[in-house]
């Protein structure tokens, strides 16, 4: 069985930026995936107004708004496409973040109950796990 | 630039190896926390189960007798002067008078029952089930070990590998050196 000596409490450091790092994936996703919606928000409007326009357009003119429906068209299912693929990429990327958020906290709570000299840089997460119990080591190791 | 690519294909080989090493030692970890759930689960051998239901019999002859306030046979003022079964426990008093009379029976009939039940499946006594989940808790704790182990090997030659959220704190916290004495 191993002894206090045996712990390591920087790893927690460690944790907290992988943790970190994931969530800061997560939220990139989110911006990108949102940037997206947008972006074919723009397109899908002015698909319709181009729709309008061709019902209204007669001729030579009636090529160039056609193909500019076809244009939005592709547009369109591209960002669709995009969108779907940043979706299952956060979907991973959230799982992810969640397990090593699980796993953080469940490691500072190990070091609290047992009396490790927790990182200064981690005396607010510490002080959430066990409000009546801080052995926190703020010139410690960060 | 070929022996460049060359050493990028061997790095990529060894890191492909590596992640298959992580992913069997976790399947291995799964494997024996299942065979450890299997020890807890497994059932007593017969003889031990006969020894439980001595006892239980026991007591519920013991309750039996107790209940039927025996005092009253011998009491000149007890009006029906006969025994008194409570309405509420009839039942149980009942079977613990069975129980005290023909006690063998009903022990050589479940003996006989367990023996079928138990034909096919492992039995162990309590001394040897905590035997058995001591031995597969430190092979389960030297498996995480050498995951964690290889973990961080993955984590330093900058490839991003994630722990199990059920990884034991345990492990993951330990030095470098306490970990490699752990994985063996």
């Amino acid at each position: 069985m191993p002894d206090n000596t045996d712990f390591d409490p920087t790893r927690l450091v460690h944790l907290a930026r992988i943790r970190d790092q994931r969530r800061a994936v997560v939220r990139s996703l989110n911006d990108r995936y949102a940037d997206l919606r947008e972006k074919r928000a723009d397109v899908d409007r002015r698909l319709r107004l181009a729709r309008e326009e061709l019902t209204n357009t007669y001729g030579r003119f009636g090529f160039e708004a056609e193909q500019k429906v076809k244009d939005l068209q592709a547009s369109f299912e591209a960002l669709t496409a995009q969108m779907q693929e940043v979706q299952a990429e956060q979907d991973a990327t959230a799982s992810e973040a969640s397990e090593t958020g699980t796993l953080f906290r469940t490691c500072l709570a190990f070091a609290v109950q047992n009396g490790l000299a927790i990182p200064g840089t981690l005396a607010a997460d510490a002080a959430a796990v066990d409000p009546n119990r801080m052995p926190i080591n703020l010139g410690g190791a960060a | 630039m070929k022996s460049f690519f060359m050493a990028l294909t061997a790095s990529r080989s060894a890191t492909a190896e590596s992640l298959d090493a992580l992913e069997d030692l976790r399947g291995a970890i799964a494997a024996k926390k299942l065979q450890i759930t299997q020890i807890e689960r497994s059932p007593l051998p017969v003889q031990d189960a006969l020894k439980r239901f001595d006892l239980w019999a026991e007591r519920l002859a013991t309750e039996a007798v107790d209940a039927l306030d025996v005092a009253r046979l011998a009491d000149p003022s007890a009006r029906d002067g006969g025994l008194r079964v409570p309405g509420s426990s009839a039942p149980q008093t009942l079977f613990g008078l069975v129980l005290l009379v023909s006690r063998e029976a009903v022990r050589n009939t479940l003996a006989g029952q367990l023996g079928d039940l138990l034909a096919d499946r492992e039995a162990l006594t309590d001394a040897e089930r905590a035997r058995r989940v001591e031995e597969a808790e430190t092979q389960l704790k030297q498996a995480e070990a050498m995951e964690e182990v290889a973990v961080r090997s993955l984590e330093e030659a900058g490839i991003a590998v994630s722990r199990r959220a059920d990884a034991d704190p345990a492990i993951i916290l330990l030095t470098g050196a306490a970990l490699a004495k752990l994985a063996g």
